[in-house]
């Protein structure tokens, strides 16, 4: 069935894909100059300084308030919102599940689309827009390391390429759990926009206890993907003992496990109707 | 048409919310065999097909389809070889009908092309037609919904109003895939408002009448062969409904509307007089 969701995705959603990657490409820019400034304030930035690709693209995925919170976790549950609900508008339902085996395999192929969808969304931030907006500003590749996290990984004798890949495989798993969120919604609500909605609303409530400073923070969904604000990189990230990646970690299977059950405790015995039907 | 039976409703309940849709409904559709529900709209037939799909499961009772006891399970158990036609057809109305059918092949992968080329043939429409099936009639949904019911060869179909949108060509198609596939064994259950519309195809008709199922005589049209015309105006008098038919060897034939076998036995036993079975349709 996997063969079919991805053909049937990309043929249904090129023009959302388009839309979302011109999007990121956007934020890409913007986040050019929110790196720096970042830097700059954090006082890690010598006068004059050259941004380099490591430090953008690192900067990128821990640029916490507007892309961390908000521009990527709404995206993404714009990408995947309806990839249950649209099954059951368009009707197309009657004829997939007489398809199957059992229920439990078309939730399991949907959280796979989902799992999917983030490694391409990644492609999408790290390789295609990040490096577009890097070659075109043309910034170096080889060049002073200036990110906070750089200096933390070395003084602490750690390895850079372990850091990179442990971020972007906590970005993967981050955007798997907040497109679960998005399709638990859905599906329970039946309705792909509130679904995004609870996600914008979700990034201005992350927003809030950003601004305000407060420790809960650590407690929250999208908090969890940002490596850089982990205890570890305190002073810069949250100085708050037990807020490590293993917790972050713990806290993502978790809540992907949730996720999941809660998607098959629906499907298991809804009747399938129309959207507008109850389960 | 064999004993194996494809699909067994026994004492199923459906209660959907506080609305009880369908009580102790029971029957079973042997292989081979066509079975027809009618009942007016919002009776609960659509929800008989959903249940045989497991698209819904049985509020109380047991389903079986294909020896296989369909119940939500751990995993939401579904059954396995069944086509499935429900409602108006939706399908992705910015690719052909070919396309369509290619994707939805893609979710069991057990058929090639040319199979859904041969489908699609069945039903009278073009494989290579171009056309989006948004550009399509509503005559041409049903034909392409009947393709997908049956490319994959299931051992049971669920038809929900079979015929609607079809025009005569379409209909005398669909009949001829009826036939060809009751003889391969597959069984068939047909929902529809229109007792005259299905029964021509079917084995069996069952009425929905207050929630439960209760077996309706196959009813059909009897050509019937008398002896003389003073036999036709007896059956006339009786039986206003009827209708003279053309001349069969000489001898007058009168049809019967609407009749049970059973019923016309006793008719023209009680009425005493010679007749002769011509055809019934």
């Amino acid at each position: 069935m996997l063969l079919f969701e991805i053909s049937r995705f990309i043929r249904k959603s090129k023009i959302r894909i388009v839309i979302v990657v011109l999007l990121l490409l956007l934020a890409s820019v913007f986040s050019k100059k929110n790196v720096y400034e970042l830097l700059r304030v954090s006082n890690l930035l010598p006068d004059n300084a050259v941004l380099s690709v490591p430090d953008f693209l690192i900067g990128i995925l821990n640029s916490t308030q507007f892309v961390m919170y908000f521009i990527f976790p709404v995206l993404f549950s714009i990408l995947i919102a309806d990839i249950i609900t649209a099954d059951f508008n368009e009707g197309l339902i009657n004829f997939i599940l007489p398809r199957l085996k059992n229920r439990f395999q078309y939730i399991i192929t949907k959280c796979t689309m989902v799992f999917l969808m983030s490694i391409l969304f990644t492609c999408f931030v790290v390789f295609i827009t990040a490096l577009l907006v890097a070659v075109s500003f043309n910034m170096p590749f080889n060049h002073n390391k200036y990110h906070y996290i750089f200096l933390i990984t070395a003084k602490s004798g750690g390895s850079m390429f372990i850091t990179y890949m442990s971020m972007v495989t906590t970005f993967i798993i981050g955007l798997t759990f907040i497109g679960l969120i998005t399709l638990v919604v859905s599906f329970y609500t039946r309705s792909a926009g509130v679904a995004i909605g609870v996600i914008i609303i979700l990034s201005f409530i992350h927003n809030a206890f950003y601004v305000v400073s407060s420790d809960l923070i650590i407690w929250l969904p999208f908090s969890q993907y940002i490596v850089g604000l982990h205890n570890h990189f305190a002073p810069y990230g949250i100085p708050v003992r037990y807020f490590t990646m293993h917790f972050s970690n713990i806290y993502l299977f978790v809540g992907i496990a949730l996720m999941i059950v809660l998607l098959i405790l629906k499907i298991r015995k809804v009747d399938i109707n129309n959207v507008e039907s109850k389960g | 048409m064999s004993e194996e039976k494809v699909l067994i409703f026994d004492k199923v309940d459906k209660i959907i919310g506080k609305h009880e849709i369908l009580n102790d409904v029971s029957f079973d559709l042997k292989k081979g065999e066509v079975v027809g529900i009618i009942g007016s709209n919002g009776s609960g037939k659509t929800t008989i097909l959903r249940l045989a799909s497991g698209l819904s499961y049985p509020s109380k009772g047991t389903i079986t389809v294909n020896g296989k006891v369909i119940k939500p399970g751990m995993v939401g158990d579904l059954p396995s070889g069944v086509g499935i036609l429900i409602e108006s057809p939706t399908f992705m109305q910015h690719l052909t009908g070919f396309d369509n059918l290619h994707y939805l092949a893609k979710i069991q992968d057990k058929i090639h092309k040319e199979d859904i080329h041969t489908a699609l043939r069945k039903v009278g429409l073009n494989p290579n037609d171009k056309k989006k099936v948004r550009e399509y009639s509503l005559g041409m949904r049903q034909r392409l919904g009947i393709a997908q019911a049956i490319m994959e060869n299931p051992s049971l179909i669920l038809f929900d109003e079979p015929t609607n949108g079809l025009d005569e060509e379409g209909k005398k198609l669909f009949g001829e895939i009826i036939n060809e596939y009751k003889k391969r064994g597959t069984g068939f259950l047909f929902v529809s408002h229109s007792r005259e519309e299905i029964q021509k195809f079917c084995d069996r008709v069952f009425k929905i009448e207050d929630r439960t199922l209760m077996l309706h005589k196959n009813l059909r049209n009897w050509f019937i062969v008398l002896q003389n015309l003073e036999d036709v105006e007896k059956v006339l008098q009786l039986k206003p409904h009827s209708r003279i038919s053309e001349r069969h060897n000489g001898n007058p034939v009168i049809i019967l509307p609407n009749e049970g076998k059973e019923e016309v036995d006793t008719f023209f036993q009680n009425l005493g007089i010679q007749y002769q079975l011509l055809k019934v349709e």
